[in-house]
């Protein structure tokens, strides 16, 4: 099976020629299948948004390539406008770029830069508004005067009525409130699951990736860690713990346990799996 | 990118030049170019040369990044120059078709080049050895005197220094918000005049509020502080005293231009 996004030898360097020069991230390679749901997460500065502007060609690599379902992106014949309808990606705090002056004028500004017909923009708005959970009465109200996670919604929804083959979402939950940030990976799960896209979500806690994703890629220093199944990573929660990131709670937990001596593992991150390593643990039967 | 632009950038360091009082600095660099003016002759011209790359290998940045300041001027160079070589009076040297050469057009056009090119020189060193914050507090200094003629020096000076504060980060917000644009399929390089202007509203409108929201948030965060402009008795954090390399960097100026006056009354071949 062709991989619908693929990386060669990814490097790309801020500022190149100037003393301020920075390479941002360094030898990339990469393989993103159709349906599946990455989450991508590293510290601050480890190059996590640097590289998805790559995955929609808004960054031109400085040196290697990337692919969209298997040809070139920086061809010559290959069309960068169409890509981006394809690979849709919400910055980070999205919120910033809302310009219109009302909910539906501003989501449907996608839809119409795509050419779509007036009928079907129509029925864009009303799905998008839908899959991030607002009804419909926002519709023609300014987006200036919600709420900050309602701003943050339109502005998602904005991407999701693209419609793309891949949505890709840099720190969503960024500066939400813990209900908004359920609230918002909810709605992310669910568009997946009715859309049948592939989904990348970029955020720096392990909790919110282990929650929702099927494979996590680890960004340290502008190069890949890892790159696995979630639970895989898992088995390497040590390593996580002291490369900074936040693993989740329980699984902290289990780290300390193993520490003290206790035959548990350090690669429980949810409670299901922390039920059973304690039962195992203690000797009983599960009954 | 919008980045590219280096007049006016600050490149970080640590030399003899970098750490001058920039009160001495701005003063050195104003003399420079009233100096760069006064010289007249083939071998004033080389020592000025001399003189500058002296000051360019003390600032310990590459050559490359003085003469990246010089692209854009690149026409105007070829412009005068062309203009000094036909349009000059004096010996012809040579005729061609319509054209006259005269060796005072050449030594007119080759002096002009030199001049412009160590004017920007000069001046770019002033910004890249000094902070533009550095920069406006040594203006600040230097004008300070005008105050008492109620000129609002103080406060010139912070809408100046405030202004510089921003110019990056607006132009990273600039940038990032048109990679979001971009991101929804807005295209802002195809088109005729009026689409092109329309594309603009979808980069401006966020533009301004979050530039509105800074200034708004700015401005609280210096009315907490009590900031109230040059009130009574406002005191300086950083004051700045000269050092001996300020002292020795005058005097050098100082025999610079004695040294150029002179050489203005030596001739070599008759230039
Ligand atoms: N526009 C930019 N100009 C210069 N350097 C940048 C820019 N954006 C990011 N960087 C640098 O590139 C590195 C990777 O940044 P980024 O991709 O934003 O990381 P992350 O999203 O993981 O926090 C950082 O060291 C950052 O300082
Ligand atoms: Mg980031």
């Amino acid at each position: 099976m062709e991989p619908i996004l693929k990386t060669e030898n990814l490097r790309y360097v801020y500022g190149a020629d100037t003393p301020f020069e920075k390479v941002a991230v360094d030898n990339i390679n990469l393989e993103i299948f159709e349906d599946e749901f990455i989450g991508v997460i590293g510290r601050t500065g480890s190059g996590k948004s640097t590289l998805i502007q790559h995955f929609n060609g808004i960054l031109r690599p400085t040196s290697g390539t990337v692919f969209y379902n298997g040809s070139d992106c920086w061809a010559k014949a290959f069309s960068r406008n169409a890509l981006r309808f394809n690979v849709g990606l919400v910055f980070q705090y999205p919120e910033y770029q809302l310009f219109e002056e009302t909910v539906e004028k501003d989501i449907a500004f996608g839809p119409s830069n795509m050419g779509l017909p007036a009928d079907e923009i129509e029925k864009r708005i009303s799905d998008s508004l839908r899959f991030v959970g607002l009804d419909d009465s926002v519709r023609k109200s300014s987006p200036f005067e919600l709420s900050g996670g309602q701003k943050r919604r339109i502005a998602i929804a904005g991407i999701m009525a693209m419609n793309p083959r891949v949505l890709i979402l840099d720190e969503p939950t960024a500066g939400l409130d813990p209900r908004g940030r359920d609230e918002i990976l909810q709605r992310i799960s669910e568009y997946r699951s009715e859309k049948k896209s592939t989904v990348i979500i970029v955020s720096h806690n392990m909790e919110d990736i282990s929650r929702v994703c099927s494979k996590v890629l680890v960004m340290r220093k502008g190069q890949v860690e890892m790159f696995a199944p979630v639970n895989e990573v898992f088995e390497h929660s040590e390593e996580l713990c002291s490369m900074g990131l936040n693993v989740p709670q329980i699984t902290r937990v289990f780290i300390s346990l193993k520490e003290k001596g206790f035959d548990v593992p350090s690669s429980v991150y949810t409670p299901a799996q922390a039920c059973d390593a304690v039962i195992k643990a203690i000797g009983g039967d599960g009954t | 990118m919008i980045k590219d632009i280096t007049i006016g950038q600050y490149f970080p360091g640590d030399s003899v030049i970098h750490r001058l009082d920039p009160r001495v600095k701005i003063v050195l660099v104003i003399l420079y170019i009233a100096f760069l003016f006064i010289i007249q002759t083939a071998a004033a011209y080389l020592f000025a040369l001399a003189v500058t790359f002296f000051f360019v290998i003390l600032t310990k940045i590459p050559l490359k990044m003085y003469l990246r300041g010089l692209k854009p001027l690149l026409f105007i160079l070829i412009f005068t120059a062309f203009l000094n070589i036909f349009y000059s009076t004096g010996d012809p040297l040579f005729q061609f078709w319509i054209f006259t050469v005269t060796a005072q057009g050449i030594k007119n056009a080759v002096f002009m080049i030199l001049r412009i090119f160590m004017l920007v020189i000069s001046t770019s060193m002033l910004t890249y050895t000094t902070s533009p914050i550095v920069l406006t507090g040594g203006l600040e200094r230097l004008l300070s005197p005008l105050s008492k003629i109620r000129l609002p020096v103080h406060e010139f000076s912070m809408m100046m220094t405030i202004a510089l504060r921003f110019i990056p980060t607006l132009l990273e917000e600039t940038d990032k918000i048109m990679n979001a644009q971009k991101a929804r399929g807005a295209d802002f390089e195809t088109g005729g005049l009026i689409k092109r202007a329309k594309a603009l509203a979808p980069i401006l409108i966020p533009l301004f509020i979050s530039a509105f929201r800074r200034a708004d948030d700015l401005a609280v965060a210096m009315e907490c502080r009590c900031y109230t402009g040059s009130g009574e008795g406002r005191t300086h954090f950083v004051t700045y005293s000269m050092s001996a390399a300020d002292y020795i960097s005058l005097v050098i100026l100082f025999s610079v231009i004695a040294a150029a006056i002179l050489l203005n009354f030596v001739t070599v071949m008759g230039f």
